[in-house]
């Protein structure tokens, strides 16, 4: 795990990441949460224009044998959302980070300053996972 | 009455047994110019590898079958015209004719020979008769440095027993995949990563051949043999010297008339509308053959059915792997100008502690409204039932909302519980449901 968690993004502790890029946040799932699905069959990504608030169910993910749900750890409204991963769901098990999800208009940058580093998601997420 | 039937390969020889069936009485006379009666084309490429061990075995219909029911066939008979309701015909050089009340065109279709510079100059192999395969067998030799221009289902097939037999293949195929005409992209990768002993090169732009050695824009190949399988066209040289209406094919309406009365056609050597996009295409299929044949049978003795348009229902077997597909491919209906969704599912054969060995993928392509329109599955199994499903679920304009409520049957040591199709068919459900709302 200790190369899952690129020094460039964010992490929230509902395997999210999160980057700034200009004026919006880019978001999506991290590489140990998409390791634990055999392979996405689907995504249900929000419209766009949708106003979020902090944690608001974002983004449904399903496999076979499992489904899950994102919640957003920032408020804004989707700005963006990546139909490459909706047309083909398995891009996410091939690069979770190349391959985001969402992208939001965020109110307050400083919700970002609240979000862990890297070091402190693989901290985070050894014990998580391990436990 | 009499009916004459030019050409006895499955879709004349199928018509003529079929004739037989609806009635006792009329004369039915076959005129083939091979010395063979009809043969499975389609088991060629199984006799190489030796799947099929028996040569004989693919003739299906014997001389005794052919007495049996009343049906005289003229081998040796070349047809050179049609005059005044007579086939005019040569054996042994000897001018014949023979008067008909309804004449049957089962021409068939011939290899295509592609215009590559320097070809001509060498020796090369295809592969559509029963001289061909014998040719080919013949020549068999492990190690032998085998290339095969074409990656169409016979060029695929060819290549899957060549490699079979050991010798080293490398296929080349013009367009970004093999079986272009199949498959997409996506899927085609899957497959290959099954021929493992086939040296594949897509995109592959032949400059020319010079001795053994194929130039390519950005590569070349050697080869000890060489065999081309650019695909086939309709024989339209009768038809033609007829002054038949013919484009791609010959062009016959919804009861297999051509443009002059009493003079119908079927099987390889016509053309016909595709279902989902209206549009006239040549199809070579032998089940297609059959199936016009029994139609045809009914219509020239009064009981006319209309031929629907059709879907191209494909399947080929290459080594242990299964690969077919039907309707229409997301390239395909891309280029259409249709708005698509489409939906690629892989998962385990048979239930995962059955076999883990065995796997199975499958896409299915649908319209915004959920309606199928085509689909393709390659597995380590049977795939024709699957495949015969859609095909009937796209003509009857079946929803995958239809098909992910399916009944399927289940034993894990044949399917999973969860039918690969039916998976693919709920999540290409939610995919329509998003972008109805979005």
């Amino acid at each position: 795990m200790e190369n899952d968690f690129p020094k460039d993004l964010k992490y929230s502790k509902d395997y999210v990441w999160l980057k700034k890029e200009n004026d919006v946040v880019v978001l999506g799932v991290v590489k140990p949460g998409v390791e634990q699905v055999e392979e996405f069959v689907f995504v249900m990504l929000p419209e766009k224009e949708k106003q979020l608030q902090k944690g608001d169910v974002c983004i449904s993910l399903e496999a076979v044998k499992w489904s899950g749900e994102i919640t957003t750890p920032v408020i804004g409204k989707v700005v963006d959302v990546n139909m490459d991963v909706f047309n083909n769901p398995s891009l996410l098990n091939k690069d979770p980070y190349k391959n985001w999800l969402i992208k939001i208009a965020i109110t307050d940058e400083k919700e970002l300053t609240q979000l862990m580093n890297a070091n402190e998601a693989l901290l985070y997420y050894q014990e998580k996972l391990n436990a | 009455m009499r009916v004459v039937i030019i050409g006895g390969g499955s879709a004349g020889t199928t018509c003529a047994f079929e004739l037989r069936k609806l009635n006792k009485k009329i004369e039915i006379v076959i005129i083939e110019k091979a010395n063979h009666y009809e043969y499975s084309p389609c088991a060629l490429p199984y006799l190489i590898n030796d799947e099929i061990s028996d040569f004989d075995k693919i003739f299906i219909y014997q001389k005794e079958d052919y007495e049996n029911n009343n049906i005289d066939v003229l081998l040796n008979s070349e047809v050179y015209n049609i005059v005044d309701n007579k086939v005019l015909y040569k054996v042994s050089g000897v001018e014949k004719e023979l008067p008909y009340d309804k004449l049957i065109l089962a021409t068939g279709a011939k290899a295509v020979v592609p215009k590559i510079d320097g070809l001509s100059e060498v020796d090369f192999y295809q592969l559509k008769t029963v001289a061909d395969f014998k040719k080919i067998k013949a020549g068999i030799q492990k190690g032998s440095k085998s290339v095969v221009i074409g990656a169409g289902m016979i060029g695929v097939e060819l290549a899957s027993v060549l490699s079979q037999q050991e010798e080293q293949v490398t296929l080349l195929e013009q367009e970004k995949n093999i079986l272009p005409n199949m498959l997409d992209k996506d899927m085609a990768v899957i497959l290959q990563d099954f021929l493992t002993d086939i040296k594949i090169i897509e995109n592959a732009k032949i400059s020319k051949i010079v001795k053994n050695e194929i130039v390519m824009s950005d590569g070349k190949v050697n080869f000890d043999k060489l065999f081309v399988c650019t695909g086939s066209m309709p024989n339209l040289d009768l038809a033609k010297k007829m002054t038949l209406k013919t484009n791609e094919g010959i062009v016959v309406d919804e009861f297999f008339q051509t443009s002059f009365d009493n003079v119908y056609a079927i099987g390889d050597c016509i053309e016909q509308k595709e279902f989902n996009s209206g549009k006239t295409v040549v199809s070579q299929l032998g089940s297609l053959a059959v199936l016009q044949a029994r139609f045809l049978a009914a219509n020239i003795l009064g009981n006319k059915q209309v031929w629907e348009p059709i879907v191209n229902n494909t399947v080929s077997k290459l080594g242990d792997v299964y690969v077919g597909s039907v309707g229409l491919s997301e390239t395909r209906a891309l280029a259409l100008g249709e708005k698509i969704i489409s939906v690629k599912h892989s998962d385990f054969l048979r239930s995962k502690y059955y076999s883990e060995k065995e796997k199975i993928s499958v896409k299915l392509i649908t319209d915004y409204e959920g309606v199928i329109l085509g689909g393709q599955i390659i597995a380590h199994g049977e795939v024709a039932g699957q495949l015969n499903l859609l095909a009937m679920a796209i003509k009857q304009k079946n929803t995958v909302k239809e098909l992910s409520n399916l009944e399927n049957c289940y034993n894990p040591a044949v399917i999973s519980v969860l039918s690969p199709l039916t998976v693919a068919s709920i999540v290409a459900e939610k995919k329509v449901t998003f972008l109805k709302n979005n």
